[in-house]
């Protein structure tokens, strides 16, 4: 076999491996994305059809007989927050850890630890400490853990991208006149823009799609779109029409907001990796 | 880590740090500048003690190995930092930040970033922001390092031409011996963190202190030659094994003043080695191992036993590999080989 050839059969091959692997991971997607348009007769078919005449009796069903609006809204809530506190404390331990190296390294490793930490194990203590003080079916509570669990992640790719800014930078700004809290500020930030937007992305998305905690500490009030899936599983049994409609609202924000941002997420993904 | 600094740097000179990587020549600039913080020990500025005082509140400049230019600010913005950082008028920073680009050749690049620029234009700008403030010290730390060979012998004049007009301390650490030799009033060589010799170009050339200094000024570096000192009744000599040198004894009582080791180093500049074709009388005969053909002095390779010394030859003298010459030693030194320290500087011989 001569040598375009070779080429052309090398090429074809990776493409449908790669498109083996595709249609494997897109399939529960695609799936719930038509399961979504189908009637309940529709999806509970056998075979399953592809072809079908959509409808959208489950989106009606999900606005009238769920909390979907209250679960978006919670859910929008909880993430935000989450941002909110997690990047400029993340930040700000970070570029101590990343710059002074304070505890010696110990601290850096305690931090990385709270993440190896099962969140399950902490759910029923948790429960209770949050019964106890009346913060139970609350957003607040789940702001906190979840800000809790988050914290270390955040910490620890800002520190990876603070370590990625030589310090140089900021000794010049100090014997140019600034103050460090100055050079910080004039240097850094604006150079860490990026990086802040990649991790405020992350901490939403793993926020936004969090389940354990919002099941649960939420009973009425609190609940987050996670839950409100839930509630599709019910002892008559799993409600896939309903439920895949609600999936499908639920994961297009977050997907638009991946696909507007992708350039930076690789970037954030792929960090560390060639050094 | 330094260790037991005592340094100390005169108004408006031009002193060199020179020393290898390690030597501890960033962290003493570093330390001057008040980003690092000695364990012991303190800086002063004429009087007054700067251990506690801030890097801003010092009036130095740095010039960073790096550069260490903003990324995102233009050439201008990154020049003018300093001056802003002191609340300066915006026309007068204007003015001060063009005069300087003028100077340094880059007013043409103020609005660029400084990826934009090559790496000689990078390095003046870092200069360029160095000196906006007229500082009383300027350090600068290695700023030649990244530049190409015939870039470096240009720029290492415009620094020497520079530092006559600016009248500012200049601190310059550099690895590069030839650099340190042509621009410092001053040198001190540094080694593992410790100061092995402070001078004049010269004094550290004629003079070392110790075999580090005598091998690491000067190119060619100098030739270390191990021997023994070797008593016999009324007479003295180093014994190197393929030749014996007699001392005498005025030089056999000062070595004995100096050190009750008998393990020597004969350390000989290649330039101080003479070479003839021609059989002499006196002379060691010694056999040519290689030949470097580089102008204007050929660097000759001998054969001292198993060890090779170089020797410098006028370009007429050509050599082939196994050819037999006569050499003379016009002037060496004799250290003491277990401490590195000199015993006798400049031995004049006639052969």
């Amino acid at each position: 076999m001569n040598r375009p050839n070779r080429e052309i059969l090398q090429k074809a091959i990776l493409y449908v491996l790669i498109a083996i692997v595709l249609s494997i991971m897109l399939l529960p997607i695609v799936w719930m994305g038509l399961t979504a348009f189908k009637s309940e007769r529709d999806v509970l078919s056998i075979p399953p059809k592809i072809v079908f005449t959509p409808t959208i009796e489950n989106f009606n069903y999900v606005f009238e007989k769920s909390n979907i609006i209250k679960g978006l809204v919670n859910s929008l809530i909880v993430s935000i927050a989450v941002i909110v506190i997690t990047v400029p404390v993340g930040m700000f331990a970070a570029y101590s850890l990343a710059r002074y190296n304070i505890g010696g390294g110990h601290l850096a490793f305690y931090i990385l630890t709270i993440k190896m930490f099962p969140p399950i194990a902490a759910v029923i203590p948790y429960f209770v400490i949050f019964r106890n003080i009346g913060l139970l079916d609350n957003v607040i509570s789940l702001i906190l853990l979840n800000s809790l669990f988050n914290l270390p992640f955040t910490t620890w790719l800002l520190i990876s991208f603070i370590r990625e800014i030589p310090v140089d930078l900021e000794e010049a700004a100090m014997i140019s006149g600034a103050t460090r809290f100055e050079a910080f500020r004039e240097i850094i930030l604006p150079l860490l823009r990026p990086a802040l937007a990649v991790t405020a992305i992350f901490a939403g998305i793993f926020t936004w799609n969090e389940f354990l905690f919002a099941f649960v500490l939420s009973r009425t009030e609190a609940i987050t779109i996670t839950r409100v899936m839930a509630g599709f599983f019910t002892e008559r049994g799993i409600l896939w029409g309903p439920l895949s409609s609600c999936a499908l609202i639920a994961t297009a924000p977050m997907f638009m907001l991946a696909l507007a941002t992708q350039k930076y997420i690789v970037r954030g993904l792929t960090l560390g990796a060639v050094k | 880590m330094l260790n037991d600094i005592n340094l100390e740097i005169n108004d408006s000179e031009f002193f060199c740090l020179l020393g290898p990587s390690g030597a501890g020549k960033t962290t003493l600039l570093r330390i001057i500048a008040g980003v690092e913080a000695p364990t012991s020990g303190e800086v002063y500025f004429d009087d007054k003690l700067m251990n506690d005082i801030p890097p801003k509140d010092r009036n130095v400049s740095m010039m960073f190995q790096s550069y260490a230019l903003f990324p995102h600010m233009t050439v201008f913005d990154n020049m003018a930092y300093p001056l802003r950082k002191r609340k300066m008028d915006e026309q007068e920073i204007r003015k001060i930040v063009e005069s300087i680009a003028d100077t340094l050749r880059i007013k043409h690049l103020l609005n660029r970033l400084p990826k934009q620029l090559s790496g000689g234009e990078r390095q003046r700008v870092a200069l360029g922001r160095a000196l906006v403030i007229k500082p009383d010290v300027l350090l600068l730390d290695e700023p030649l390092t990244n530049l190409d060979a015939k870039l470096r012998v240009e720029m290492r004049a415009e620094f020497k031409r520079l530092s006559k007009e600016l009248k500012t301390t200049i601190i310059y650490a550099t690895p590069d011996q030839a650099e340190a030799m042509s621009v410092a009033d001053r040198i001190a060589v540094m080694n593992l963190g410790v100061v092995q010799q402070v001078g004049s170009p010269d004094e550290l050339y004629y003079t070392p202190k110790n075999i580090f200094v005598g091998v690491f000024v000067g190119s060619p570096a100098m030739n270390i030659i191990d021997c023994t000192f070797v008593e016999s009744g009324d007479e003295a000599c180093l014994d190197a094994g393929e030749f014996k040198y007699r001392l005498t004894k005025s030089m056999a009582e000062m070595i004995k003043d100096k050190t009750s080791s008998r393990e020597l180093i004969l350390g000989i500049r290649p330039e101080d080695i003479t070479v003839s074709k021609e059989p002499r009388e006196g002379m060691l005969m010694l056999e040519v191992f290689a030949y470097e053909a580089v102008k204007p002095d050929a660097i000759i390779d001998l054969k001292v036993g198993n060890k090779l010394v170089k020797a410098l030859a006028p370009e007429w003298l050509v050599l082939n590999p196994g050819d037999k010459v006569w050499c003379g030693f016009n002037k060496f030194h004799i250290f003491d080989k277990r401490t590195g320290e000199i015993l006798i500087c400049g031995v004049k011989t006639h052969g």
